[in-house]
């Protein structure tokens, strides 16, 4: 069994919803990254895996729920609060006396209070320099007009850095903590191979000495054997730098190798979340059952006897009774489901 | 085994500003009917390159410098574009490494996945029954011929032959319509039953409605026959609860009754597809000689058992006895001119040993072509590559030699310029970092010494037949030559409608993932998400129902779940439609779930190669190793093994083992000679100096070690999948 002995909290989300117009493309997840620690984030594509990335370094406004970095609200979605005034307004055409009538103007009145806040975090925080992202197409994310000095410089120009020297010296800095050399500086993208390319990308996202990198799918599209250099790079920057990784990718194998824990994303929610070992050894949700079972694995006798096992909503759950929430079955170990699974998976992690 | 794609000594170039890149470098591949080839490496091994030329699609600036790729008698680099059109896309057809280009803007997803079914049914449907026509024609005057019955004879029997084989096919082709449909009914029924259960909102009326249109319209008499009142009891019973049915928004369920009937409906139609199906040809033979007798009532076991009496006691073993003698007669006759063949060839093969002009060569190129085409035996089913291909495979040598004879003036220009500016920088003492191309870039030897390979080759294999030819079992060939006729007549009835094509289609966009195919069948494909577009161009090289089906990384782009049904999916088809596939990937995952056979490919040259397990558990070559345990397991917690350095500059290919730069093995010998393939055992090869018996003896990594042993003791414990 896996122990529970986290450091410091860095990361909070909470109750994070994005929705796009009336797809909900995230719905409701919660989940905390540690200090130091690498989390993975699986799921098909379209689960809403890269927009919870992205819904984090802000890239878009998020439409309910906090996020928390090292304690700080760094963004809100006011669609909670909206909604409460909404209900309230409603209570209070039919509310009967003076009293309630006066709670359900203060609840307005309050709700509107935390829109404001939400709305000012949303416009003022950033967190830009302190969580990084590295893309999944190192081609499409570099510009090809500018050299490797430029793009990797650009974050520090754009905080204010003006001193040519400086700059020089954080960039080559950089560049050889990804095992590159100050020569590769004044060249351009197109010059790289594809691992040295993502490997500009991570120096252009380390540069501004971030607590964490959001990798977004960052080997999905090189070939096995570079695969491998930038894996154990990213292994090194973390260990040498003590860096938190958010590591997005559907490729199990790498994520179990990688990750120190793990969370499964199915249309918008966070199925399971467990450490790596765990997860791995007693999956739980059926869905994680299913996802598991379609790794593909270097050893053709097991391959050619394998039975994926295929994940129906429908006829995995029995949900016209009781809702599905988030629940603890194990210290760690969480998973989506309501309380009459969760006794079920209770029994099977006591076996 | 049966080989239905071969490749030899392929080598293919491509002319860049910067040089020559060798791309693939003299790669010899068997492809085996049903079986899967995996050719795994890294990008710009050439993988992709071989894929290309093996549909004839290389880039503009590709040169073929030399090999053959053979299949169904053709060598797939030599033949024209005409001929191509009919191999490409409908024999051989391929899945692309990045589909999101390949499909019409402006056409409905629908239309594009139907459209290859559509048109290409009518024109195999036409090619079968030319094919069947032509063939039956030869086997009855070569029946003539040997004497074995009369003309009139033969006629007759040919021709009772011919309309009873299509007519059984017609009914079998019927039958199967219908049981398909049938399938397909019983399980959108047991569908519809389930999400009522759940209490599911759906469109109840249109499903059983469509359901009972499709089963009131069987047309083989066969199918239902013995079922017609049953059925049609059931469907009217549930056609007027359906009437009655209104579901509210938080009801979905069906009633006590509705539900009754429409299971009552279901387990009539189970039984339909569960029984069991009649030996069509013979019955087809017997419908036809007796035509008033009622056959349909009759149970189908006893039927089969009279139907094969009175056919074979009628029509077959005579019918037989009769191919028999004109195939041996056939082979016989064509035996003495493939001997003929011979001594022409062997006349005109001393020619090419000498200095050779291009308008003789053409004159005998020609003598010879139609000496060995004479003396093909139309009858023989198994088309023999080497005879098919060497009129292409002749002119093609020799053009080819002739067109390198003659200087580009231009390149000769630019090489004598070139020249004498290195000449001029030497003489300054300055060093020189870039090599001149040269102007001829084929060595005209070799194109003389391929003509005389055409030949000798040839030569070869007809001594081979003729020493074989007492061998030869005419009994096998003439049931050979009866499933051949069973297998064009049943394609000659293959009709596609097109209400079945769109069924297809619906139900092949389900296989491959996409939800509510119905809905999406009428979008555009900009409606689509990326994954989605991949899987309707997969969907869409599935249905063209091809012999050979390439795929080049067709998942690399989809997450594990899609990735899994996808293959599952390529198994599947390549079971039931006996498909033969060549596989093109990176993942090693993947390739031990689908291949049979692996070859893995490093910069231009295949460096190893043999049987899945060969190539798992008992890897040879450093660079297998490398791939092997550059990828992380489930189990693994060791650091990652990464090839240090990237694949060399194939403008300059290294004189040597490629690898050698990255392989952490390597041996002197490596960077100065090029390794041969040793043979490890009958199926596994692998090109590397550490095989030779003079080398140091080295241990497997232990990491992949330790992964085999792993593996072995999982599945030695009963193959349990992920703990």
């Amino acid at each position: 069994m896996a122990e529970v002995k986290h450091g410091e909290e860095l990361l909070r989300v909470e109750h994070l919803c994005q929705y796009f117009g009336r797809t909900k493309a995230v719905d409701d997840v919660s989940f905390s990254i540690y200090k130091g620690e690498v989390f993975g984030l699986v799921g098909e594509s379209g689960c809403g895996k890269t927009t919870t990335g992205r819904s984090i370094i802000k890239i878009y406004d998020i439409t309910s729920g906090n996020i928390f970095l090292e304690g700080k609200r760094v963004a809100a979605g006011v669609m909670s609060y909206k909604k409460a005034i909404a209900e309230a307004k409603q209570k209070l055409k039919t509310a009967a006396t003076a009293e309630e009538k006066a709670a359900l103007k203060k609840e307005i009145a309050d709700n509107r209070e935390e829109i404001k806040k939400a709305l000012h975090v949303q416009k003022k925080e950033k967190v830009v320099d302190k969580v990084q992202m590295i893309f999944q197409d190192p081609i499409a994310s570099l510009d090809p007009r500018m050299t490797v000095r430029e793009i990797i410089a650009e974050g520090l120009i754009i905080n204010g850095e003006k001193d040519k020297k400086v700059i020089d010296e954080k960039v080559f800095e950089a560049l050889e903590k990804v095992g590159l050399v100050r020569e590769h500086a004044g060249r351009y993208p197109h010059e790289f191979s594809g691992g040295q390319r993502q490997r500009i990308g991570i120096a252009r996202s380390v540069i501004m000495h971030p607590e964490m990198i959001i990798a977004d799918e960052p080997v999905s599209a090189l070939d096995v054997s570079i695969q491998a250099q930038v894996i154990n790079l990213l292994n090194d920057l973390r260990k040498e730098y003590g860096i938190t990784i958010m590591f997005i990718a559907h490729d199990l194998s790498v994520v179990k190798y990688f990750s120190d824990r793990i969370g499964v994303m199915y249309y918008g929610k966070l199925v399971e979340l467990a450490s790596s070992d765990e997860l791995f050894a007693h999956p739980l949700h059926p869905y994680t059952k299913s996802l598991l079972s379609a790794i593909p694995l270097p050893d053709p006798d097991t391959e050619k006897n394998r039975k994926r096992i295929v994940y129906d909503k429908l006829k995995d759950h029995d949900y016209s009774k009781q809702g599905p929430t988030m629940r603890e079955i194990v210290p760690g170990h969480f998973v989506y489901c309501n309380d009459e699974e969760a006794e079920r998976y209770k029994k099977i992690c006591a076996e | 085994m049966d080989k239905i794609l071969e490749v030899k000594n392929l080598k293919i170039s491509f002319r860049t500003n910067s040089g020559i890149v060798r791309a693939v470098r003299d790669i010899s591949l068997d492809l085996e009917k049903g079986k899967t080839l995996a050719i795994v490496g890294e990008s710009g091994s050439g993988k992709s390159v071989t894929s290309k030329a093996i549909l004839g699609i290389l880039a503009g600036n590709s040169i073929v410098e030399g090999g053959e790729i053979l299949y169904d008698g053709m060598d797939l680099l030599k033949i024209d574009e005409e001929q191509m059109h009919k191999v490409r896309g409908d024999k051989i057809s391929m899945i692309f490494q990045d589909p999101l280009s390949s499909l019409n803007p402006i056409v409905k997803i629908g239309n594009q996945i139907t459209e290859a079914t559509l048109l290409k049914n009518k024109a195999n449907r036409r090619e079968a029954r030319n094919q069947f026509n032509s063939v039956l024609a030869l086997l009855r005057q070569a029946m003539v011929d040997s004497k074995a019955c009369s003309e009139e004879k033969a006629k007759e029997m040919c021709g009772t032959f011919d309309t009873f084989c299509i007519k059984a096919n017609k009914f079998e082709h019927l039958y199967n319509v219908d049981d398909e449909v049938c399938e397909d009914c019983s399980a959108h029924l047991k569908d519809l039953l389930f999400k009522a259960e759940k209490n599911q909102k759906q469109n109840v009326k249109y499903i059983v409605g469509d359901v009972l249109n499709k089963t009131g319209n069987f047309k083989s008499e066969f199918f239902v026959h013995e079922y017609k009142e049953k059925l049609a009891n059931a469907s009217k019973e549930v056609k007027e609860l359906l009437s009655d049915y209104k579901p509210t928004a938080d009801n979905n369920r069906l009633g006590e009754k509705l539900e009754n009937a429409i299971k009552e409906l279901d387990s009539v139609i189970e039984a339909m597809y569960n029984q069991t199906k009649p030996n069509f040809f013979r019955i087809g033979f017997y419908a036809l000689k007796n035509p008033n007798e009622d056959i349909y009532s009759e149970d189908t076991e006893a039927l089969n058992e009279k139907a094969l009496k009175f056919l074979d006691e009628n029509f077959m073993l005579e019918f037989l006895e009769y191919t028999e003698k004109a195939l041996k007669y056939s082979a016989e006759k064509y035996l003495a001119k493939k001997r003929e063949a011979v001594k022409v060839l062997q006349e005109q093969l001393s020619y090419f040993d000498g200095t050779i002009s291009e308008k003789e060569s053409k004159a005998r190129a020609k003598v010879m072509t139609g000496a060995v085409l004479g003396a093909i035996d139309p009858l023989e089913i198994k088309k023999d590559n080497r005879a098919y291909t060497f009129d292409t495979g002749i002119n093609d040598a020799v053009n080819r030699y002739f067109r390198f004879e003659k200087q580009n003036p231009k390149e000769q220009a630019r090489f004598d310029k070139q020249t004498a500016k290195v000449e001029k920088l030497k003489a300054r003492g300055k060093k020189v970092d870039w090599k001149v191309v040269p102007a001829n870039i084929v060595d005209l030897d070799l194109l003389k010494k391929n003509i005389s390979n055409v030949i000798n080759g040839l030569i070869d294999d007809y001594s081979e037949f003729d020493k074989n030819f007492e061998k030869i079992a005419f009994s096998e060939r003439k049931v050979e030559i009866v499933d051949f006729f069973k297998d064009r007549a049943s394609k000659v009835v293959y009709k596609i409608t097109r209400s079945m094509a769109k069924e297809n289609a619906i139900k092949l966009m389900e296989e491959v993932g996409i939800s509510e195919p119905r809905m999406r069948y009428n979008q555009y494909p900009f409606e689509f998400s990326g994954g989605m577009r991949q899987r309707i161009v997969i969907a869409i090289a599935l249905t063209a129902d091809p012999e050979i089906l390439i795929c080049d990384e067709p998942t690399t782009a989809l997450d594990v779940t899609i990735q899994a049904q996808i293959l599952e999916l390529i198994n599947d088809l390549k079971k039931k439609r006996n498909l033969s596939i060549i596989f093109i990937t990176h993942d090693l995952g993947v390739v031990a779930n689908m291949a049979d056979d692996i070859a893995v490919m490093y910069a231009g040259k295949i460096v190893e190669q043999g049987t899945a397990s060969d190539v798992f558990y008992d890897p040879r070559h450093p660079y297998t190793w490398a791939l092997l345990s550059s990828m992380p397991d489930l189990d693994t917690k060791e650091k990652l093994e990464s090839i240090p350095g990237t694949p060399p500059n194939m403008i300059y290919p290294p004189v040597g083992d490629a690898f050698a730069d990255r392989n952490k093995y390597a041996m002197q010998i490596d960077y100065e000679m090029q390794p041969p393939m040793f043979e490890i055992s009958e199926t596994h090869r692998a090109a590397t100096w550490l095989l030779h018996p003079d080398a140091p003896k080295l241990e497997t990594p232990a990491i992949i070690r330790d992964r085999i042993a792993r593996m072995k003791a999982k599945n030695n414990n009963g193959g349990e999948i992920n703990g």
